[in-house]
């Protein structure tokens, strides 16, 4: 990678790959361009096959000015070599981006979308609007800001004690992926993490054309637990009973609802709801698991007040739902028990096993979760979508799977959006990978409503630059 | 002077056949593709160096319709002439 072959390396290279002495190869690359060169001299042109033609261009006589003297001379004539690549070497070496097509923006496309995805700036960007993809994970949202900015001036997000929540806490609540990189198994899933947060604020942006509705949104679970603050009393009991009891089978459904990164976009205030309480009450066992009083001692604290509240609330509503919906919901609590009390390195390998887990399961759970959240709605109808997967191979990229599940090619973009976990890129999938097709009406997919249309274009369109920008980065690594 | 006839010279001069010659012309139009894929940079002594070059993507405006156009970026071969080459040339 960007080193210089000197003329030895070539004759070595050339030696090797024709299986010759390397006497006779360095004889012929020699000659080679010494009738290249005398061929040029004597004005001719030289085309040799598959590499390209080397042509003299003759430059015209043309006035400039002396740097020096200020006088103005005259240049001569004269013979420009100029080399034209074979078409099928240019495209051999521009391979890594031949699948790349030119775009036609549309105006929605602002400029400093564009800046966004481009070059170094996007590594600032991230920071700013990972919050947007996630609106109601209160944690990340407070963490994000604090590292933006200490103190205060945070605004409406600020003044609840969701600001404290890092500084009292630290790292390990909700560092959870961030702690990942040390334990070996799951080196590849913070990757994936990186690779997510990017793309989300995308859709995001899209969507709601004002970034400010997200602080509000932030602002909205912090709100909503404080109302029921006398019920964050009994939590502590089915805190410790909760880690007793279940086995630690299913940490699976737990690990889908924490990474609902696709969801809130969609469904913003129930699907967030949950994943925000799931962390929190992964966060608060990992300190009951410490020590009982030092919890208490931050629950003191106005930021565990919230996740009591948050807990609270979301326990009551298990209880009050039907026979079924508590059952449903339970399990989910639960299993968000268990993984905080395993110890930090069976933990961290959960997760990584997990992420490759179905996406079905996801939206089961999460509904669920959301319908006990809600305790205004007694009767939970666990959203059972059947799931449809299909097989994504060259001949069947994500585009015609689209076409042929939806009905219309932009609507790829969801499909890549269920499938994030497993799609690195959607421009290189391994042929051969089984992705799901999320249910039509997951993402409001509509071929005949052009608003939805519209809508999957423009995300496509936003993902292409991104992923354009991605590979642009990685070979700028390289 | 086409590829023949550039071979035909070589194999001449080098007192080889034709077919040995094209073939190690070949292997270095291929040592070229896949090292310049790699933007790794080729130079030949008095002759000159191949380099590939990447493009970053850029957004252009038809001036036409005053469209804008996110082109992507690429890779491109290119072969700077050195300073002897080119003195001969004139």
């Amino acid at each position: 990678m960007n080193s210089k072959i000197t003329f030895p390396e070539l004759i070595e290279l050339i030696a090797e790959s024709t299986n010759t002495s390397k006497r006779m190869s360095e004889l012929f690359l020699k000659e080679l361009f010494a009738t290249v060169s005398q061929a040029l001299i004597d004005g001719e042109s030289v085309r040799i096959k598959n590499l390209g033609q080397f042509k003299l261009e003759t430059v015209k006589p043309r006035k400039s000015v002396s740097v020096n003297t200020g006088k103005v001379v005259e240049i001569p004539s004269h013979n420009r070599l100029v080399f034209v690549p074979a078409k099928v070497l240019s495209d051999k070496i521009n391979e890594p981006f031949a699948h790349f097509d030119t775009v036609v923006l549309d105006d929605a496309v602002t400029d400093e979308m564009l800046a966004a995805v481009s070059g170094d700036v996007a590594d600032d960007e991230v920071t700013v609007v990972a919050p947007v993809a996630a609106p109601l994970m209160t944690p990340p949202v407070a963490q994000e800001e604090v590292e933006a900015e200490e103190p205060a001036g945070n605004e409406e997000v600020a003044d609840a004690p969701v600001d404290e929540e890092p500084v009292v806490q630290g790292p390990p609540p909700f560092m959870p992926f961030k702690s990942e990189p040390e334990v070996t198994p799951p080196v590849v899933e913070p990757e994936e993490e990186q690779i997510e947060i990017p793309q989300i604020p995308s859709p995001e942006e899209l969507e709601e054309d004002e970034p400010e509705q997200q602080e509000e949104l932030a602002e909205m679970p912090v709100e909503e637990p404080e109302e029921e603050q006398p019920e964050a009393e009994p939590t502590p009991e089915v805190d410790d009973e909760e880690p007793a009891e279940e086995p630690v089978e299913e940490p699976a459904e737990v690990e889908d609802d924490d990474e609902p990164v696709g969801e809130p976009v969609y469904e913003n205030e129930p699907y967030a709801a949950g994943p925000s309480i799931v962390e929190i009450e992964r966060e608060k066992r990992d300190i009951a698991h410490r020590s009982l009083v030092k919890g208490l001692l931050f629950g003191a604290g106005a930021m565990l007040a919230v996740v009591l509240i948050a807990l609270g609330a979301y326990w009551l509503g298990a209880r009050q739902c039907s026979h079924e919906g508590g059952d449903a919901a339970a399990p989910a609590g639960e299993n968000a028990a268990a993984p905080a009390v395993a110890p930090a390195g069976p933990d961290t390998i959960i997760y990584a096993d997990d992420e490759s887990q179905n996406a079905g399961m996801e939206t089961a759970v999460s509904g669920d979760v959301q319908e006990a959240d809600q305790v205004s709605e007694p009767e939970p109808e666990p959203k059972e979508h059947k799931v449809v997967t299909d097989v994504c191979t060259e001949d069947m990229p994500l585009t015609r799977l689209a076409k042929k599940h939806y009905g219309k090619n932009d609507f790829w973009v969801y499909i890549y959006e269920e499938n994030k976990k497993i799609i690195d890129n959607p421009n290189r999938i391994k042929s051969g990978t089984v992705v799901v097709i999320p249910p039509a009406e997951k993402y409001g997919i509509d071929a005949d409503d052009s608003h939805s249309v519209s809508k999957a274009e423009k995300k496509s369109k936003e993902l292409f630059t991104h992923f354009a920008n991605e590979e642009l980065r990685s070979s700028h690594h390289d | 002077m086409e590829n023949r006839k550039l071979v035909s010279l070589l194999a001449d001069k080098l007192g080889r056949s034709s077919k040995d010659v094209s073939k190690l012309l070949e292997a270095f139009t291929e040592v070229v593709g896949n090292r310049c894929g790699e933007l790794d940079s080729i130079s030949i002594p008095s002759f000159g160096t191949f380099e590939a070059k990447k493009k970053n993507e850029r957004v252009v405006v038809n001036p036409g319709n005053g469209k804008r156009m996110l082109v992507p970026p690429k890779v491109v071969l290119s072969f700077k002439i050195s300073n002897v080459l080119k003195g001969k040339l004139k």
